[in-house]
C-alpha cells in the first residue's frame, strides 16, 4: 500500500490531449472538467481554446467549458491590449530619450502576434544595452517606475550576479518590468554576447514603433530560459511557446533544411546550442511538434545524461496540478532544481547563496500572519 | 425529483465533504465543495440545505476546498484558507469564521470568472417576473432593504451580485445567503419573524455579519430568469421623515452603474453594450428610506 503511489503513472490529461488533438471527441464531462483545471494550473486556459478551435473541437465540449475557455480568451486579451498600451509608452517614451529597449518574451509575442495566442504574461520583459542600463533605469524612475520591495541580500544578488536589475513596478498602473541586459545570468558557464543580439533586433512593423529580438533569437532565448530554469511551473506554457515559435519558423518545408543549419550556427554562435537542442527534442517528445528531421539528429550528451533528463522533462513538463504530481514529479524537479542552480553558479557561490535563500524561506514558514 | 442537500443526513453529508467532496447547485453554477472545518459543516448544511446535488457525471464549475494550513494551525490560533481550484488567492483567516470565508471566496470566484455574465454588485429582488435591481455601497442598506422585500412578497434572486445574461433582456438566479451586517442584524430580526438566522460571526474585517437563509421558494424557482424592470439606488438616511423615491436621468444611472459593476472593464464593448440595453429597459431611481415599510410601499407602487 505504502508503495503503491511510486508506482503509479502521473497522468496529465491536458498533455494528452496536447500531443494528440484527435482524443478530443472521446472525452467526457468529467474529463473535460480535468482537462481545464489542469490548464489553468498551467496557465494554458486561454490558449487551450486557441488548440481546440484550431482542430475543430470546441463542438465536443459541455457549454460550461467553453463558458470557462470563452473568459479565459477575454482575460488574455485585456491583458494583451494592456501590454500593447505599455509597450507604447515605454518605447516612445524611451527612444524619446536617446534610449534603446528591446522587447522579450511574453510582451514580444504579442506585440508580433507569434505565440501570442491566449498567452497570459506576468509581466513585461526588456533587454537594454548594458552601457545605457543606468539611464534607462534613471529615467523609468523619472515617470513612476520604482524598484518592487525585496530583501538587501536580493538586491544585492541581483546586481552583482544577474542578467536583470530587481523588478520594477509602475506605482500608478502596477506593471512589473524586468530589465534586462543579457538573456543569461552573468556567472552562467557560457555566456551570450548581448551586443550580436542587440544587433540583430528587428523592428515589429514599419513605423519601427517597437523591437524585438529577431525570430531565430527569440527561439534561442526562449529555449535558453526554459532549459536553464530551475522551477518548472510554467514550464509546460513555455514549452508550447517553443511549439508556435518553430512551428512560425519552420513554415516553409523547401527552406527548412537551410533555416535549421542558421539556426545552429547561431545558436553555436550565442553559446546555447544545448539549450537549442533541447528545446527541440522535447518539443518533439512531450508535445510532437512536427520538426524538420535534421533538427533532431544531433546530440549534444552522452546517453546517461539524456536519459535522466528525459526521465525528468517528461514528468515536470506537465500541469503543476495535484492530479499530474507523483513521486516521479517530486523527483524530477528535485533534480532539475539542483541541475539550474549548479549550471548557473559555480559551487562557491552557490552553496552560500542556497543557504541564505533556505534560511529565508524557512524563517518565512514561521511568521505567524 | 431533483436531489436536494437536505436529502442527506448531517452525518452522511459531513461525510461526503470530507471526503471525496460534494457537488451542489448555486445559481447557475455546479460547485465541488470539499472540508474538513466542523462549524462550517454545520453552517453550510443549514443554510444551502435546498439546494440541489449534481451529479459525479456533470462538469463541475469551481472546485471550492476549504481547509486549515496546517497540523499546527489547527490548534494554534487555528486558520482556514481557501482554494479555488488548488489556488489559493487569499491569506488564511480565522477558522471560526470559515462560513464568511466561503461566501466572500464565491463572490470573488464568480466576479472573476464567470464572464459569460456582466456582473453588478447589487441585490436583485423580482416580483411577477420582473426584477428590481437594487446597487448600492458597503453600509448602503441594500441587504437590510433586500431581506425585508424577500419576506415581504419578493423573490430573492441575488444578495450580493446581479447576473446579466448575454443580450441584457435577462437576469440570472443566484439565490444564495443574505449577508446581514452589524445594526442590520437585529432590525430584521425583529422586521422580518419568519426569517431564518445562521451563526453570527463577531469581529471579522467587516464587523459582525450573520446570513440569512434564501427563502425556499427563492431555490425552487432558480431556474426561473427574470427580466429587468428597474434600477434602484436604495439609501438608507436615519432619522428621515419620508421615503423618497426620485427618478435618475438614464445617462447618469449607466455612469452610476458602471462604479458597482465588477467585470465591465473586461468585458470591453460588450459590457458597454449590455448595461446601456439594461439601462435603457428600465426604470431609473434613487431610494431615500429610514422606514423598512414605507420603503416596501414605495416599491410596490412601482407595479
Amino acid at each position: 500500500m505504502l508503495f503503491a503511489g511510486i508506482f503509479e503513472m502521473e497522468k496529465s490529461i491536458l498533455n494528452r490531449l496536447l500531443q494528440t488533438p484527435s482524443i478530443a471527441p472521446s472525452f467526457s464531462d468529467p474529463q473535460w472538467d480535468l482537462c481545464l483545471r489542469q490548464a489553468q494550473a498551467a496557465n494554458l486556459l486561454g490558449r487551450l481554446h486557441f488548440l481546440l478551435q484550431q482542430h475543430d473541437n470546441l463542438q465536443y465540449l459541455p457549454q460550461r467549458a467553453l463558458n470557462h475557455l470563452a473568459a479565459a480568451v477575454l482575460r488574455s486579451n485585456k491583458q494583451h491590449q494592456d501590454i500593447r498600451a505599455e509597450a507604447k509608452r515605454l518605447s516612445s517614451y524611451l527612444t524619446e530619450h536617446g534610449l534603446e529597449i528591446t522587447f522579450l518574451k511574453g510582451a514580444a509575442y504579442v506585440l508580433t502576434g507569434i505565440a501570442s495566442q491566449g498567452r497570459i504574461c506576468s509581466d513585461i520583459d526588456i533587454l537594454v544595452n548594458k552601457s545605457q542600463l543606468n539611464q534607462v533605469e534613471q529615467r523609468l524612475e523619472d515617470v513612476g517606475w520604482a524598484p518592487e520591495a525585496i530583501s538587501d541580500y536580493d538586491k544585492k544578488y541581483y546586481r552583482q550576479w544577474m542578467h536583470e536589475i530587481p523588478p520594477m513596478i509602475h506605482l500608478g498602473r502596477q506593471t512589473i518590468l524586468d530589465v534586462h541586459h543579457n538573456i543569461v545570468p552573468l556567472t552562467a558557464e557560457k555566456l551570450p554576447n548581448a551586443h550580436q543580439l542587440l544587433e540583430s533586433r528587428c523592428a515589429t512593423d514599419d513605423q519601427q514603433a517597437h523591437y524585438v529580438l529577431s525570430p531565430m533569437d527569440m527561439i534561442l532565448h526562449s529555449a535558453v530560459h526554459l532549459f536553464s530554469e530551475g522551477e518548472l511551473d510554467k514550464g509546460l506554457r513555455d514549452l508550447t511557446d517553443l511549439d508556435l515559435l518553430f512551428k512560425h519558423y519552420f513554415d516553409d518545408p523547401s527552406l527548412d533544411h537551410c533555416r535549421s543549419e542558421q539556426l545552429f550556427a547561431r545558436a553555436q554562435q550565442l553559446n546555447i546550442e544545448t539549450s537549442l537542442y533541447y528545446a527541440l527534442r522535447y518539443c518533439h517528445q512531450v508535445l510532437k511538434t512536427e520538426l524538420p528531421t535534421q533538427c533532431l539528429m544531433q546530440s549534444p550528451n552522452n546517453p546517461i545524461k539524456l536519459l535522466i533528463l528525459d526521465y525528468c522533462y517528461q514528468h515536470t513538463l506537465v500541469p503543476y496540478h495535484s492530479s499530474c504530481q507523483g513521486v516521479n514529479f517530486e523527483l524530477s524537479c528535485f533534480i532539475l532544481y539542483l541541475r539550474s542552480h549548479i549550471k548557473k553558479m559555480p559551487l562557491r557561490l552557490l552553496l552560500p547563496h542556497l543557504s541564505i535563500k533556505w534560511w529565508q524561506r524557512a524563517k518565512k514558514l514561521f511568521v505567524v500572519t | 425529483m431533483t436531489l436536494i442537500l437536505s436529502t442527506y443526513s448531517k452525518k452522511e453529508f459531513c461525510r461526503l465533504v470530507k471526503t471525496t467532496g460534494l457537488n451542489v447547485k448555486i445559481g447557475p453554477f455546479n460547485i465541488k465543495l470539499t472540508s474538513n472545518v466542523p462549524t462550517f459543516l454545520d453552517n453550510f448544511y443549514f443554510l444551502y440545505s435546498d439546494c440541489a446535488i449534481v451529479g459525479d457525471d456533470q462538469y463541475i464549475d469551481f472546485h471550492i476546498c476549504l481547509k486549515p494550513p496546517s497540523i499546527v494551525r489547527r490548534w494554534y490560533r487555528p486558520q482556514v484558507n481557501f482554494f479555488i481550484n488548488e489556488f489559493r488567492p487569499f491569506k488564511p483567516l480565522p477558522i471560526d469564521q470559515t462560513m464568511a470565508f466561503f461566501e466572500w471566496g464565491l463572490n470573488w470566484t464568480i466576479a472573476q470568472q464567470a464572464l459569460q455574465y456582466l456582473i453588478i454588485h447589487s441585490a436583485v429582488v423580482e416580483k411577477e417576473g420582473k426584477a428590481i435591481i437594487l446597487p448600492g455601497m458597503p453600509g448602503a442598506g441594500k441587504s437590510t432593504l433586500c431581506a425585508a422585500l424577500v419576506h415581504h412578497g419578493w423573490r430573492l434572486l441575488s444578495d450580493e451580485q446581479a447576473l446579466i445574461s448575454q443580450d441584457a433582456t435577462e437576469i440570472v438566479p443566484l439565490a444564495r445567503p443574505i449577508n446581514l451586517k452589524n445594526q442590520s442584524i437585529e432590525v430584521i430580526k425583529e422586521f422580518c419573524p419568519d426569517a431564518k438566522f445562521g451563526q453570527i460571526f463577531a469581529q471579522t474585517s467587516k464587523g459582525d455579519i450573520c446570513h440569512v437563509k434564501p427563502p425556499v421558494s427563492a431555490i425552487e424557482q432558480i431556474a426561473v430568469n427574470a427580466q429587468p424592470f428597474a434600477i434602484v439606488f436604495p439609501s438608507y438616511e436615519h432619522g428621515l421623515d419620508q421615503t423618497k423615491l426620485t427618478t435618475m436621468a438614464k445617462g447618469e444611472t449607466l455612469i452610476e452603474l458602471i462604479n458597482h459593476c465588477f467585470n465591465y472593464t473586461i468585458l470591453g464593448l460588450d459590457g458597454f453594450k449590455r448595461l446601456s440595453t439594461l439601462v435603457e429597459n428600465s426604470q431609473c431611481f434613487s431610494l431615500s428610506y429610514s422606514d423598512l415599510n414605507s420603503a416596501i410601499s414605495t416599491l410596490d407602487e412601482l407595479y
